[in-house]
Protein backbone atom coordinates (compact mmCIF):
# COMPACT_ATOMS: atom_id res chain seq x y z
CA UNK A 1 0.00 0.00 0.00
CA UNK A 2 1.33 3.49 -0.89
CA UNK A 3 1.36 5.71 1.52
CA UNK A 4 2.25 9.40 1.23
CA UNK A 5 4.12 11.44 4.13
CA UNK A 6 4.53 14.92 5.06
CA UNK A 7 8.07 15.61 4.13
CA UNK A 8 8.69 16.96 7.51
CA UNK A 9 8.69 13.63 9.44
CA UNK A 10 10.38 11.15 6.72
CA UNK A 11 13.86 10.20 7.83
CA UNK A 12 17.24 10.53 6.23
CA UNK A 13 16.69 6.73 4.78
CA UNK A 14 13.08 7.93 3.34
CA UNK A 15 14.44 10.82 2.10
CA UNK A 16 17.20 8.96 0.06
CA UNK A 17 15.44 6.53 -0.98
CA UNK A 18 13.01 9.39 -2.61
CA UNK A 19 15.73 11.10 -3.83
CA UNK A 20 17.26 8.17 -5.59
CA UNK A 21 14.64 7.10 -7.78
CA UNK A 22 14.16 10.71 -8.81
CA UNK A 23 17.30 10.46 -10.03
CA UNK A 24 17.23 7.34 -11.46
CA UNK A 25 13.82 7.69 -13.48
CA UNK A 26 15.54 11.30 -14.47
CA UNK A 27 18.54 8.34 -15.92
CA UNK A 28 16.25 6.24 -17.38
CA UNK A 29 14.73 9.21 -19.50
CA UNK A 30 11.16 9.13 -17.99
CA UNK A 31 11.59 11.78 -16.13
CA UNK A 32 11.75 14.46 -18.79
CA UNK A 33 8.34 12.47 -20.31
CA UNK A 34 6.57 13.95 -17.60
CA UNK A 35 8.18 17.76 -17.55
CA UNK A 36 7.18 17.32 -21.59
CA UNK A 37 3.57 16.25 -20.98
CA UNK A 38 3.02 19.35 -18.62
CA UNK A 39 4.21 21.67 -21.15
CA UNK A 40 2.06 20.36 -23.83
CA UNK A 41 -0.75 20.30 -21.97
CA UNK A 42 -0.09 23.81 -20.69
CA UNK A 43 0.29 24.70 -24.49
CA UNK A 44 -2.77 23.09 -25.85
CA UNK A 45 -5.15 24.35 -23.23
CA UNK A 46 -4.04 28.02 -23.78
CA UNK A 47 -4.40 27.60 -27.51
CA UNK A 48 -7.57 25.76 -27.55
CA UNK A 49 -9.54 27.26 -24.61
CA UNK A 50 -10.36 24.22 -23.03
CA UNK A 51 -8.89 24.03 -19.98
CA UNK A 52 -7.21 20.79 -19.02
CA UNK A 53 -4.80 20.27 -16.91
CA UNK A 54 -5.12 23.97 -15.16
CA UNK A 55 -7.54 26.91 -14.61
CA UNK A 56 -10.64 24.69 -14.53
CA UNK A 57 -12.29 22.02 -12.99
CA UNK A 58 -10.57 18.98 -14.29
CA UNK A 59 -6.92 20.77 -12.47
CA UNK A 60 -7.67 18.45 -9.76
CA UNK A 61 -8.24 15.26 -11.26
CA UNK A 62 -5.83 16.29 -14.10
CA UNK A 63 -2.85 16.09 -11.39
CA UNK A 64 -4.12 13.35 -9.30
CA UNK A 65 -3.64 11.30 -12.61
CA UNK A 66 0.03 12.73 -13.36
CA UNK A 67 1.25 12.08 -9.69
CA UNK A 68 0.02 8.33 -9.58
CA UNK A 69 1.80 8.01 -13.32
CA UNK A 70 4.47 9.81 -11.48
CA UNK A 71 4.70 8.01 -8.20
CA UNK A 72 4.16 4.29 -10.30
CA UNK A 73 6.98 5.03 -12.19
CA UNK A 74 9.57 5.74 -8.68
CA UNK A 75 7.89 2.60 -7.50
CA UNK A 76 9.82 0.53 -10.03
CA UNK A 77 12.56 1.82 -8.77
CA UNK A 78 11.97 1.28 -5.37
CA UNK A 79 8.58 0.37 -4.03
CA UNK A 80 9.14 1.29 -0.66
CA UNK A 81 9.01 5.08 -2.22
CA UNK A 82 6.00 7.44 -2.48
CA UNK A 83 5.83 11.05 -2.78
CA UNK A 84 5.91 13.06 0.16
CA UNK A 85 3.81 16.15 0.16
CA UNK A 86 4.86 19.64 1.71
CA UNK A 87 2.51 21.48 3.47
CA UNK A 88 3.71 24.95 2.53
CA UNK A 89 1.65 27.04 5.11
CA UNK A 90 3.62 25.08 8.29
CA UNK A 91 7.00 24.65 6.81
CA UNK A 92 6.94 27.59 5.03
CA UNK A 93 10.59 29.00 5.29
CA UNK A 94 14.11 29.04 3.27
CA UNK A 95 15.48 27.85 6.14
CA UNK A 96 12.94 24.54 6.28
CA UNK A 97 14.39 20.72 5.80
CA UNK A 98 12.94 20.48 2.76
CA UNK A 99 15.65 22.75 0.83
CA UNK A 100 18.85 20.96 3.09
CA UNK A 101 21.28 19.45 0.82
CA UNK A 102 20.38 16.07 1.89
CA UNK A 103 16.91 16.43 0.27
CA UNK A 104 16.04 19.00 -2.25
CA UNK A 105 18.97 21.57 -2.11
CA UNK A 106 18.47 25.01 -1.52
CA UNK A 107 18.04 28.45 -3.47
CA UNK A 108 19.98 29.75 -6.66
CA UNK A 109 22.50 31.42 -6.21
CA UNK A 110 22.15 35.36 -7.42
CA UNK A 111 24.24 35.40 -10.46
CA UNK A 112 22.08 33.34 -12.41
CA UNK A 113 19.63 31.48 -9.98
CA UNK A 114 21.64 27.86 -10.35
CA UNK A 115 20.75 25.64 -7.26
CA UNK A 116 24.27 24.70 -6.17
CA UNK A 117 23.90 22.17 -3.70
CA UNK A 118 21.65 18.93 -3.06
CA UNK A 119 21.07 15.79 -5.09
CA UNK A 120 19.31 18.59 -8.12
CA UNK A 121 22.45 20.57 -8.48
CA UNK A 122 23.64 20.75 -12.28
CA UNK A 123 27.32 20.61 -10.91
CA UNK A 124 26.48 16.77 -9.56
CA UNK A 125 26.26 15.87 -12.97
CA UNK A 126 22.40 13.96 -12.48
CA UNK A 127 19.77 17.10 -13.22
CA UNK A 128 20.09 18.67 -16.73
CA UNK A 129 17.06 20.13 -17.64
CA UNK A 130 16.41 18.95 -20.46
CA UNK A 131 12.89 19.57 -21.79
CA UNK A 132 12.68 23.10 -21.20
CA UNK A 133 11.42 27.25 -22.70
CA UNK A 134 14.73 28.88 -22.32
CA UNK A 135 18.69 28.14 -22.37
CA UNK A 136 19.22 27.41 -19.00
CA UNK A 137 20.59 23.88 -18.70
CA UNK A 138 20.63 24.11 -14.59
CA UNK A 139 18.08 23.81 -12.25
CA UNK A 140 16.97 27.51 -11.23
CA UNK A 141 15.62 28.67 -7.48
CA UNK A 142 14.97 31.84 -6.24
CA UNK A 143 13.74 31.45 -3.07
CA UNK A 144 10.79 34.11 -1.68
CA UNK A 145 12.32 36.56 -4.04
CA UNK A 146 9.15 37.16 -6.11
CA UNK A 147 6.60 36.83 -3.19
CA UNK A 148 8.05 36.76 0.21
CA UNK A 149 5.51 34.60 1.82
CA UNK A 150 3.57 31.67 1.02
CA UNK A 151 0.20 31.20 1.30
CA UNK A 152 -0.92 30.96 5.34
CA UNK A 153 -3.25 28.53 7.01
CA UNK A 154 -6.19 30.77 6.92
CA UNK A 155 -6.23 31.08 3.21
CA UNK A 156 -6.23 27.12 3.03
CA UNK A 157 -8.75 27.12 5.79
CA UNK A 158 -10.71 29.43 3.97
CA UNK A 159 -11.14 27.52 0.62
CA UNK A 160 -11.45 24.86 2.81
CA UNK A 161 -14.98 25.61 4.22
CA UNK A 162 -16.17 27.30 0.80
CA UNK A 163 -19.20 23.28 0.46
CA UNK A 164 -19.43 24.10 -3.65
CA UNK A 165 -16.58 22.22 -5.87
CA UNK A 166 -16.66 24.70 -8.63
CA UNK A 167 -19.27 27.18 -10.38
CA UNK A 168 -19.66 28.48 -13.64
CA UNK A 169 -17.74 29.66 -15.66
CA UNK A 170 -15.93 26.75 -14.70
CA UNK A 171 -12.62 28.77 -15.33
CA UNK A 172 -10.21 31.68 -13.72
CA UNK A 173 -12.16 33.35 -10.47
CA UNK A 174 -15.21 31.08 -10.56
CA UNK A 175 -16.76 30.66 -7.30
CA UNK A 176 -15.53 27.66 -5.37
CA UNK A 177 -12.90 25.53 -3.71
CA UNK A 178 -11.04 24.42 -7.00
CA UNK A 179 -10.38 27.89 -7.91
CA UNK A 180 -9.90 29.27 -4.19
CA UNK A 181 -7.25 26.16 -3.79
CA UNK A 182 -5.67 26.81 -7.81
CA UNK A 183 -5.47 30.49 -6.91
CA UNK A 184 -6.57 31.64 -10.34
CA UNK A 185 -8.82 33.89 -8.99
CA UNK A 186 -6.43 36.08 -7.56
CA UNK A 187 -2.86 37.40 -8.50
CA UNK A 188 -0.27 35.23 -6.87
CA UNK A 189 -2.29 32.98 -4.13
CA UNK A 190 -2.68 30.08 -3.35
CA UNK A 191 -1.61 26.85 -5.41
CA UNK A 192 0.01 29.81 -7.85
CA UNK A 193 1.90 31.59 -4.94
CA UNK A 194 3.65 28.69 -3.96
CA UNK A 195 5.05 28.21 -8.09
CA UNK A 196 5.61 32.01 -7.95
CA UNK A 197 7.85 31.71 -4.30
CA UNK A 198 9.78 29.31 -5.39
CA UNK A 199 10.70 31.10 -8.47
CA UNK A 200 12.97 29.83 -11.34
CA UNK A 201 11.82 26.49 -13.70
CA UNK A 202 8.68 26.05 -10.86
CA UNK A 203 7.51 29.31 -12.46
CA UNK A 204 7.37 27.97 -15.98
CA UNK A 205 5.46 26.10 -18.36
CA UNK A 206 8.07 23.12 -17.29
CA UNK A 207 7.80 23.85 -13.38
CA UNK A 208 7.92 19.61 -13.10
CA UNK A 209 11.99 19.80 -13.81
CA UNK A 210 11.71 21.35 -10.10
CA UNK A 211 11.15 17.75 -8.32
CA UNK A 212 9.41 20.16 -5.39
CA UNK A 213 6.85 20.27 -8.13
CA UNK A 214 5.72 16.64 -6.49
CA UNK A 215 5.45 17.18 -3.41
CA UNK A 216 3.61 21.14 -3.86
CA UNK A 217 1.52 19.45 -5.86
CA UNK A 218 0.94 16.13 -3.30
CA UNK A 219 -0.56 18.66 -0.81
CA UNK A 220 -2.37 20.36 -2.95
CA UNK A 221 -4.03 16.85 -3.64
CA UNK A 222 -4.13 16.36 -0.13
CA UNK A 223 -6.14 19.41 0.49
CA UNK A 224 -8.46 17.94 -2.19
CA UNK A 225 -8.71 14.74 0.20
CA UNK A 226 -9.24 17.16 3.62
CA UNK A 227 -11.85 19.08 1.65
CA UNK A 228 -13.84 16.43 0.65
CA UNK A 229 -14.16 15.07 4.01
CA UNK A 230 -15.25 18.24 5.38
CA UNK A 231 -17.94 18.10 3.10
CA UNK A 232 -19.41 14.67 2.71
CA UNK A 233 -22.55 15.94 1.45
CA UNK A 234 -21.05 18.05 -1.54
CA UNK A 235 -20.35 16.81 -5.08
CA UNK A 236 -17.00 16.19 -5.24
CA UNK A 237 -16.90 17.44 -8.72
CA UNK A 238 -18.40 19.75 -10.98
CA UNK A 239 -19.58 20.20 -13.93
CA UNK A 240 -21.91 16.81 -14.31
CA UNK A 241 -22.36 17.43 -17.62
CA UNK A 242 -23.12 19.09 -20.73
CA UNK A 243 -20.89 21.66 -20.34
CA UNK A 244 -19.02 23.06 -23.45
CA UNK A 245 -14.95 23.80 -23.50
CA UNK A 246 -14.91 22.08 -20.03
CA UNK A 247 -13.98 18.44 -18.45
CA UNK A 248 -17.70 17.30 -17.13
CA UNK A 249 -17.13 14.71 -14.43
CA UNK A 250 -17.31 11.41 -16.79
CA UNK A 251 -15.21 13.45 -19.89
CA UNK A 252 -11.70 11.57 -20.72
CA UNK A 253 -8.76 13.86 -19.87
CA UNK A 254 -6.17 14.00 -22.43
CA UNK A 255 -4.02 12.43 -22.89
CA UNK A 256 -5.30 9.42 -21.27
CA UNK A 257 -7.49 7.29 -22.84
CA UNK A 258 -10.00 6.46 -20.26
CA UNK A 259 -9.35 8.88 -17.50
CA UNK A 260 -12.24 10.84 -16.60
CA UNK A 261 -12.51 13.12 -13.26
CA UNK A 262 -14.75 10.43 -11.93
CA UNK A 263 -12.28 7.82 -12.14
CA UNK A 264 -10.25 9.98 -9.86
CA UNK A 265 -12.90 11.03 -6.92
CA UNK A 266 -11.57 7.96 -4.58
CA UNK A 267 -7.53 8.53 -4.51
CA UNK A 268 -7.70 5.42 -1.81
CA UNK A 269 -6.94 2.46 -3.86
CA UNK A 270 -4.02 4.28 -5.54
CA UNK A 271 -2.40 6.05 -1.84
CA UNK A 272 -3.13 7.33 1.29
CA UNK A 273 -2.30 10.12 3.41
CA UNK A 274 -0.84 10.01 6.60
CA UNK B 1 -0.86 2.22 -15.79
CA UNK B 2 1.24 3.85 -17.82
CA UNK B 3 2.49 7.69 -17.46
CA UNK B 4 1.77 10.19 -20.08
CA UNK B 5 3.97 8.84 -23.23
CA UNK B 6 5.92 11.13 -25.74
CA UNK B 7 3.91 9.77 -28.56
CA UNK B 8 1.26 10.43 -26.77
CA UNK B 9 1.93 14.27 -25.94
CA UNK B 10 3.01 14.68 -29.30
CA UNK B 11 0.25 13.62 -31.07
CA UNK B 12 -2.02 16.02 -28.60
CA UNK B 13 -0.08 18.63 -29.87
CA UNK B 14 0.35 17.97 -33.38
CA UNK B 15 -3.47 18.03 -33.84
CA UNK B 16 -3.53 21.11 -32.21
CA UNK B 17 -0.97 22.25 -34.51
CA UNK B 18 -3.26 21.71 -37.62
CA UNK B 19 -6.46 23.25 -36.24
CA UNK B 20 -5.20 26.93 -36.76
CA UNK B 21 -8.59 27.73 -36.29
CA UNK B 22 -8.98 27.21 -33.35
CA UNK B 23 -6.79 30.24 -32.21
CA UNK B 24 -9.18 32.52 -33.63
CA UNK B 25 -12.13 31.13 -31.76
CA UNK B 26 -10.30 31.11 -28.72
CA UNK B 27 -8.99 35.10 -29.11
CA UNK B 28 -12.60 36.11 -30.13
CA UNK B 29 -14.40 34.56 -27.68
CA UNK B 30 -12.03 35.80 -24.68
CA UNK B 31 -12.71 38.18 -22.51
CA UNK B 32 -11.05 41.77 -23.08
CA UNK B 33 -8.63 43.03 -20.69
CA UNK B 34 -8.49 46.67 -20.22
CA UNK B 35 -5.96 48.40 -22.92
CA UNK B 36 -2.35 48.12 -21.90
CA UNK B 37 -2.14 51.41 -20.31
CA UNK B 38 1.57 50.38 -19.13
CA UNK B 39 2.61 50.29 -22.34
CA UNK B 40 2.58 53.99 -23.01
CA UNK B 41 5.25 54.39 -25.60
CA UNK B 42 2.89 51.97 -27.65
CA UNK B 43 1.05 52.68 -30.51
CA UNK B 44 -2.82 52.08 -29.75
CA UNK B 45 -4.20 48.81 -30.89
CA UNK B 46 -7.99 48.06 -31.77
CA UNK B 47 -10.91 48.27 -28.63
CA UNK B 48 -9.23 46.09 -25.96
CA UNK B 49 -6.13 45.04 -27.42
CA UNK B 50 -2.88 46.27 -25.95
CA UNK B 51 -0.50 48.08 -28.49
CA UNK B 52 3.01 47.57 -29.59
CA UNK B 53 5.80 48.38 -27.62
CA UNK B 54 9.62 48.20 -28.52
CA UNK B 55 12.15 49.22 -25.77
CA UNK B 56 15.75 48.02 -24.09
CA UNK B 57 14.71 46.61 -20.61
CA UNK B 58 17.72 45.62 -18.29
CA UNK B 59 19.77 45.35 -21.32
CA UNK B 60 17.38 42.65 -23.09
CA UNK B 61 15.44 44.39 -26.13
CA UNK B 62 11.91 43.29 -26.18
CA UNK B 63 9.23 44.19 -28.38
CA UNK B 64 5.28 43.33 -28.74
CA UNK B 65 3.11 43.51 -31.50
CA UNK B 66 -0.56 42.63 -32.10
CA UNK B 67 -1.07 39.44 -33.77
CA UNK B 68 -2.79 40.70 -36.96
CA UNK B 69 0.48 42.61 -38.10
CA UNK B 70 1.95 38.72 -38.35
CA UNK B 71 -1.51 36.28 -37.79
CA UNK B 72 -0.32 33.90 -41.30
CA UNK B 73 2.68 33.21 -40.94
CA UNK B 74 3.29 33.27 -37.25
CA UNK B 75 0.45 30.24 -36.69
CA UNK B 76 2.22 28.58 -39.38
CA UNK B 77 5.61 28.51 -38.02
CA UNK B 78 4.85 28.06 -34.45
CA UNK B 79 1.59 26.03 -33.98
CA UNK B 80 -0.48 29.04 -33.28
CA UNK B 81 1.69 29.77 -29.92
CA UNK B 82 1.15 33.26 -28.82
CA UNK B 83 -2.42 33.54 -30.02
CA UNK B 84 -3.61 37.42 -30.30
CA UNK B 85 -0.11 38.54 -29.70
CA UNK B 86 3.66 38.43 -30.13
CA UNK B 87 6.72 38.89 -27.93
CA UNK B 88 10.42 39.35 -28.86
CA UNK B 89 12.84 39.10 -26.78
CA UNK B 90 15.91 39.77 -28.49
CA UNK B 91 14.62 38.74 -31.32
CA UNK B 92 13.61 35.56 -30.01
CA UNK B 93 9.78 34.54 -29.17
CA UNK B 94 8.39 34.69 -26.03
CA UNK B 95 5.14 32.68 -25.84
CA UNK B 96 2.45 34.25 -24.32
CA UNK B 97 -1.15 33.76 -23.99
CA UNK B 98 -4.28 35.63 -22.26
CA UNK B 99 -6.19 34.20 -19.92
CA UNK B 100 -9.50 35.88 -20.01
CA UNK B 101 -10.67 38.37 -17.69
CA UNK B 102 -7.11 37.89 -15.52
CA UNK B 103 -5.13 39.03 -17.79
CA UNK B 104 -1.29 37.84 -19.09
CA UNK B 105 1.38 35.12 -18.74
CA UNK B 106 3.95 33.47 -20.71
CA UNK B 107 5.43 30.32 -20.81
CA UNK B 108 8.89 31.89 -18.53
CA UNK B 109 6.14 33.38 -16.19
CA UNK B 110 2.89 30.46 -16.75
CA UNK B 111 1.51 31.05 -13.16
CA UNK B 112 1.60 34.72 -13.01
CA UNK B 113 -0.91 37.26 -14.07
CA UNK B 114 0.01 40.40 -16.37
CA UNK B 115 -2.09 43.46 -17.18
CA UNK B 116 -0.58 44.00 -20.67
CA UNK B 117 2.29 41.42 -22.79
CA UNK B 118 4.95 44.27 -21.71
CA UNK B 119 4.74 43.38 -18.23
CA UNK B 120 4.97 39.65 -19.00
CA UNK B 121 8.32 40.10 -21.17
CA UNK B 122 9.89 42.33 -18.71
CA UNK B 123 9.57 40.05 -15.76
CA UNK B 124 10.25 37.44 -17.73
CA UNK B 125 14.00 38.98 -19.28
CA UNK B 126 13.84 39.29 -14.96
CA UNK B 127 13.23 35.25 -14.26
CA UNK B 128 15.78 34.54 -17.36
CA UNK B 129 18.74 36.29 -15.98
CA UNK B 130 20.51 36.69 -19.31
CA UNK B 131 19.23 33.07 -20.71
CA UNK B 132 17.44 32.74 -24.17
CA UNK B 133 14.47 31.64 -24.37
CA UNK B 134 14.26 28.92 -26.82
CA UNK B 135 11.54 28.01 -29.64
CA UNK B 136 8.73 26.22 -28.53
CA UNK B 137 8.19 23.33 -30.83
CA UNK B 138 5.76 20.27 -30.05
CA UNK B 139 7.28 18.12 -32.59
CA UNK B 140 10.96 18.70 -31.70
CU1 LIG C 1 1.15 23.49 -9.94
Amino acid sequence: MTVRKNQASLTAPEKKAFVDAVLEVKRIGVYDEFVLAHRTRFSIDMNTGVYVGHFGPSFLPWHRKFLIDFENELRKIDPSVSIPYWDWTADNTVGSSLWAPDFLGGTGRPLDDQVMDGPFAHSGGKWTINVSVDSRAFLARNLAYRVPTLPPRSDVDAALAMPTYDSPPFRDGSAGFRSALEGSAGYMSMHNRVHTWVWGHMETSVSPNDPVFWLHHAFVDKLWADWHALHPTSAEYLPAGGTADVIDLNDTMPPWPNTTPQSMLDHTPFYTYA
Amino acid sequence: MPGPTRRQALGAAIGVAAGGALVGVTSASADTVPAGTRSGAGTAGRTGEPGSFDEVFKGRRIRGTPAEAHASAHAHGHAGHGAGYRVLIDGRELPVMRHGKSGWSSTINHYERFATPLEAARTAVISLKGAVVVPFDPTA
